[in-house]
């Protein structure tokens, strides 16, 4: 249950994000998708370049809120709805984050290898050369790697699950305080009204901006998370996370009903970990009923679209 | 304040679908006026207001505001605007309390914590619609005349120098009409708020205003100054009809 709680708040940072750029400031934006893979890739090579885990953190987290900058000024600029921006930024990245990681997935050496030594290194000549008859280069240096310093150790004991929970609450506290400012009061209120924003004297493009960067911060936040808690990014890990993060707010908003807690910020979070728990009964209990863990992006899809068909049904407010 | 300079406006000019919309319009609005435009549908009062707040920038002509010709952005400084949808005024996701909050000034927020300003609280009083009892409230929650009131409050709640009316108090019912009415009318006299109205109720430029514009087929008319002219609100509506019908 630990293991299941620490991944749906890992999950949570993520689903803020989906939840600020799709709700808070109504800009659909699927950059999420590439962000996600960029806070991890970028934060998996720097981890192996020696930085610390909380440089490297924070770097991947402003990697892909740069990339959520990107998408939200090709948008205001160009005048391109969000969504079309946001595909092309999130294709993008996907070369972007093979570019950053030179391979398309990178592990983080948990301990040293530098001290194993390989055959080649030991017999000073490789398989191919023993079979053809070929000569050895003996000039073989060492391909192992120091070992990297993540905040996690995957044991289950509660120590990941209260780092995990303390930094997404600190992050909750921090942005619900900024909601409270002025400054915050009008991206909440621009979400809704972007006419009004501009007769009050300021550029409401200002706020597509800030919106999408902070939401892909947290994005990336949440990739550069994941990949330490996994030990490994992959290129294709963000795969589908708008999808997932959407899942988590529609849950999360149908938990909490018509009250508005915090600015809304606790539907991601109580979404995501209740998201996650459904999906791990799904995935014990499903196969009993034929689906098989391949079949889960198909089930949160049609989730995500059985709500909103219901809502619409409903005639109730749908902005997604 | 307002100085429009032999404006035409032709919309999508050189296709089939050209369309004049403003023709050779001149136009003064001095400090502290309350001008009201009436005119049939169609008539350019809409266009007009475009023109005034920088929307749509003239095809031949002028338009000063303050003496400047003025981008959207640098209007929206030092001017306000209303307009019929009462959810245009205000941002419904908010209560009234950060509303107003934010009308409090123009211009980008910092990280402060805002307060409201007691003018605007005395303001929303004097409409006597129990706004300033339910502070907390979400704007979303208020009726359709709640709304166009406290989008008036919040339009001249960072003192613009001017305030832009663009039918306003056109989907509201009688009742919630004459209240905003009767704000629109304490806005200019007490604060002194240049005010450009259009409207196509005729009753309403009876009642209101220093001047009233009568505008048909993108151009002006008459021009009524009531005080000069010293017309009873009477005689008033038959003064527009004649006018509307000698053009015709």
């Amino acid at each position: 249950m630990i293991a299941i709680l620490e991944q749906g708040l890992l999950l949570a940072l993520a689903a803020m994000g989906v939840y600020i750029s799709f709700r808070l400031v109504d800009l659909p934006d699927l950059t999420p998708d590439g962000s996600y893979i960029v806070g991890g890739a970028v934060a998996v090579v720097l981890l192996r370049s020696g930085h610390g885990w909380v440089s490297a953190t924070l770097l991947a987290a402003l990697a892909a809120g740069a990339a959520g900058f990107i998408t939200a000024s090709i948008s205001t600029r160009f005048r391109i709805h969000t969504l079309l921006a946001s595909i092309m930024v999130m294709t993008g990245l996907y070369s972007v984050a093979i570019r950053i990681m030179n391979a398309p997935n990178l592990p983080i050496p948990r301990f040293s290898t530098e001290k194993i030594l390989s055959y080649e290194q030991v017999v000073g000549k490789t398989p191919l050369d023993d079979i053809l008859g070929g000569v050895g280069n003996l000039q073989y240096e060492s391909q192992g790697m120091k070992a990297v310093t993540v905040p996690f150790n995957n044991r289950a004991d509660g120590h990941d699950l209260i780092l995990i929970a303390s930094l997404l609450l600190l992050i909750s506290f921090l942005f619900w305080l900024f909601l409270r400012t002025e400054l915050g009061t009008m991206l909440r209120g621009y979400g809704r009204n972007r006419f009004a924003v501009k007769v009050l004297g300021v550029n409401p493009n200002l706020f597509a901006l800030m919106g999408l960067t902070v939401a892909n911060f947290l994005v990336g936040l949440s990739g550069a998370l994941f990949s330490m808690y996994s030990g490994f990014a992959d290129v294709n890990m963000g795969t589908g996370m708008v999808v997932v993060c959407l899942a988590s707010v529609i849950l999360g908003e149908i938990i909490f009903g018509s009250r508005e807690v915090a600015y809304g910020l606790f539907f991601p979070i109580v979404g995501a970990v209740v998201y996650q728990i459904l999906l791990t009964l799904a995935m014990k209990y499903g196969y009993r009923i034929g689906f098989k863990p391949s079949d889960m992006k198909l089930l949160t899809a049609m989730f995500v679209v059985s709500v909103i068909a219901a809502r619409r049904l409903k005639k109730s407010e749908v902005t997604v | 304040m307002i100085e429009l300079e032999r404006v035409t406006v032709i919309y999508n000019r050189g296709t089939l679908d050209e369309k004049v919309a403003l023709k050779n319009v001149d136009l003064l609005v001095e400090e502290g006026q309350f001008v009201v435009i009436v005119g049939a549908n169609g008539a350019g009062k809409s266009t007009l207001m475009k023109v005034v707040v920088g929307e749509v920038k003239p095809t031949f002509g002028v338009c000063r505001i303050m003496g400047q010709v003025l981008k959207e952005e640098k209007i929206f400084k030092c001017g306000s605007i209303v307009c019929q949808d009462p959810n245009l005024g205000i941002f419904p996701n908010l209560s009234i309390e950060e509303n107003l909050m934010l009308a409090r000034k123009k211009g980008f927020r910092g990280l402060s914590f805002g307060r409201v300003d007691p003018k605007a609280i005395e303001l929303l009083r004097s409409c006597e619609l129990g706004l300033e009892e339910n502070l907390k409230k979400r704007a979303s929650k208020l009726s359709g005349g709640q709304k166009q009131a406290l989008a008036m409050v919040m339009a001249v709640s960072s003192n613009p120098k001017l305030l832009l009316l663009d039918e306003h108090t056109a989907s509201l019912d009688p009742k919630s009409t004459e209240k905003i009415m009767e704000l629109t009318d304490r806005i200019n006299k007490t604060l002194g708020t240049t005010i450009l109205m259009i409207t196509h109720d005729m009753s309403i430029a009876e009642q209101y205003g220093d001047t009233v514009i009568v505008m048909e087929d993108g151009r002006i008319v008459a021009r009524i100054d009531k005080s000069k002219q010293k017309v009873q609100a009477s005689q008033l509506k038959s003064m527009i009809k004649s006018k509307l019908t000698a053009t015709t």
